[in-house]
């Protein structure tokens, strides 16, 4: 069944019930919203838009982009949502790469223009007719969602989500979070990942509310926006509950005492954080998950519940079966690869042969972990080189490879370095004919700003007279990693 | 331009990737994409790294401008005028 069937059917049951909760402060009932994404449907439809057809969504946090979002897959298609920090190297190469037939944007962007299919969402949309009903979610369209992943290769591979999986995932998350209709959720995640996106799939299945920020500012305004709007449900990335414990923790404590649940996922979060957080909301259930893009939420904790794992990212999610080493030799209480299995995992990548991606229909993570005695998964790391910014994900390629268009750099190569607040951050190694010098520094992260999301530009540059590699040409990315403490 | 203001400009250059030209007093995290609660704890490191002034949660919090950062390092006795 199509997700937004989800939503027809609960705006047909709570049709006044606010859904979303712009950063504006304009309150949407679902009712609003179905009106608002029928005409969206209606303008993509009067853009030949058919069934099955790719449509990439690049927009900020904001209620036009769910509009947009809904309404296309009202049209049956299959959504492809970028970030809206992307350059436009990246949307090109994402549509190329899917052959999507549009990209919906919310304005128009001067340096993404040559880029072809651009509709900018019109303010205008009430002009548009509502699709009629009985033409929504017509065709059986089995794949929602392709997400673009950073690969192990450097180039991004889009991960194809099926409704199949994304109903799954929604259905397990209600299960074990015991989210229902009188949640009312405030996110500052971006809603353009999987973590924040399923959050409001989940809300429009149930009839709860949605209140979107645009990003993580202001903490202050939205620690009394919990306590004022009555929030029960405050998903955030470890990076994001550091800012706050470290700095607001008082503040936190007194206004966020009325949550129901918190939800962290993205990267590995400290125990003394966890337990800060459970000693300053005794009763708020606090939930952390692991899973990636291509097998969402497949493991679960209640912390409140289980005080002596602290360091695990819990046990499988319902459905969800996740192992060790390898599926007939499964590894207890010692480190292997992670593999899961189960109705949320991807069926592959677009358009590529996915077969090495899986071992006898497991998917191979690439990540590390130890399963203990009782089921209990410790995430330990990354088999493969990705970094990970606060759960935002990269390869060093992709860092490297804008480096090496610089005409100063004659070599370099990228790698992860702990940080406090975000888990890693981005440095590069470059060696150069310029001169080495702080101008020269801000000068290639500045290149790197014009060429990559935010969360990719490294932190620093260290300059080096040689990159230490192997006899076959491969970067030592360790012994670099050991020159960071020096 | 004082010797402080270079100061920070640098800094701010450093920290947000900024041109020379985005750095205004009125220039916060809706004109500058880079500016993020993540960036802001960064700024306040930098800020104490370079001027030995150490930025209360109420100032971090209520940083929402360039100027904002030059009025708590004026109160911290940080002289801006040339």
């Amino acid at each position: 069944m199509n997700i937004a069937e989800n939503f027809i059917a609960t705006t047909e049951r709570l049709p006044d019930k606010p859904f979303l909760v712009g950063p504006d402060g304009v309150s949407y009932t679902f009712a609003m919203i179905l009106s608002r994404a029928r005409r969206f449907a209606s303008l993509l439809e009067s853009n030949g838009v058919s069934p099955g057809d790719r449509i990439i969504l690049t927009f900020p946090n904001s209620v036009d982009y769910f509009c947009a979002y809904i309404g296309s897959l009202f049209c049956s298609c299959t959504v492809i949502i970028v970030d809206f920090r992307s350059r436009p190297k990246q949307l090109e190469y994402v549509r190329t790469n899917c052959g999507a037939s549009f990209w919906i944007t919310p304005r128009e962007r001067e340096e993404y223009k040559s880029i072809p299919g651009q509709i900018v969402f019109p303010a205008n949309l009430e002009s548009y007719p509502e699709m009629p009903m009985e033409h929504l979610c017509a065709e059986k369209t089995p794949l929602a969602l392709i997400m673009y992943t950073s690969g192990a290769t450097g180039i991004p591979k889009g991960v194809c989500l099926s409704h199949a999986n994304l109903n799954h995932t929604i259905g397990s998350i209600i299960s074990w979070a015991q989210i229902d209709e009188n949640d009312r959720e405030l996110t500052t995640l971006s809603l353009t990942h999987l973590f924040g996106l399923a959050h409001v799939h989940i809300h429009w299945t149930l009839g709860g509310t949605v209140f979107i920020e645009e990003k993580l500012q202001d903490i202050p305004r939205l620690l009394r926006k919990i306590s004022e709007e009555k929030i029960t449900s405050f998903p955030g990335t470890p990076g994001g509950f550091k800012i706050i414990l470290d700095q607001y923790a008082d503040q936190f404590r007194e206004n966020a005492s009325g949550l129901k649940y918190i939800i962290v996922n993205s990267a590995p979060m400290a125990p003394e954080y966890i337990e800060q957080i459970l000693d300053l909301l005794p009763n708020t259930r606090f939930y952390m998950y692991y899973g990636l893009t291509e097998a969402s939420r497949s493991s679960y904790i209640c912390y409140n519940d289980n005080h002596d794992k602290l360091k695990t990212v819990g046990c499988p999610t319902p459905g969800s079966e996740i192992c060790v080493g390898t599926p007939t030799m499964p590894l207890v209480n010692e480190a292997g690869e992670i593999l899961i299995r189960g109705p949320h995992v991807t069926e592959g990548y677009f358009g590529i042969d996915s077969t090495p991606y899986f071992e006898n229909g497991w998917l191979k993570t690439g990540d590390f972990g130890i399963m203990d005695q009782d089921g209990f998964v410790t995430w330990k790391g990354r088999l493969k080189e990705q970094i990970n910014v606060d759960g935002m994900k990269l390869t060093p390629m992709e860092v490297e490879a804008v480096l090496m268009e610089h005409e100063l750099v004659k070599d370099c190569a990228a790698v992860g370095a702990p940080d406090e607040l975000t888990g890693e951050n981005v440095v590069g190694f470059v060696v150069t004919d310029g001169k080495p010098d702080k101008k020269l520094e801000i000068e290639l992260r500045r290149y790197c700003k014009s060429q990559l999301e935010i969360y990719k530009i490294p932190k620093r540059i260290i300059f080096i007279d040689e990159i230490p590699r192997t006899d076959s040409g491969k970067v030592k990315r360790i012994s670099l990693k050991e020159r960071l403490g020096s | 331009m004082s010797p402080n203001e270079i100061k920070l400009r640098d800094l701010l250059i450093e920290v947000l990737l900024i041109d020379e030209n985005q750095y205004k007093d009125d220039y916060g995290p809706d004109e500058i994409e880079t500016w993020d609660s993540l960036a802001s704890v960064n700024i306040a490191a930098a800020v104490e790294k370079e001027f030995g002034y150490v930025m209360s949660p109420e100032e971090m919090a209520s940083m929402e401008s360039i100027g904002d950062i030059k009025e708590y390092l004026h109160s911290g006795g940080i002289d801006f005028n040339e």
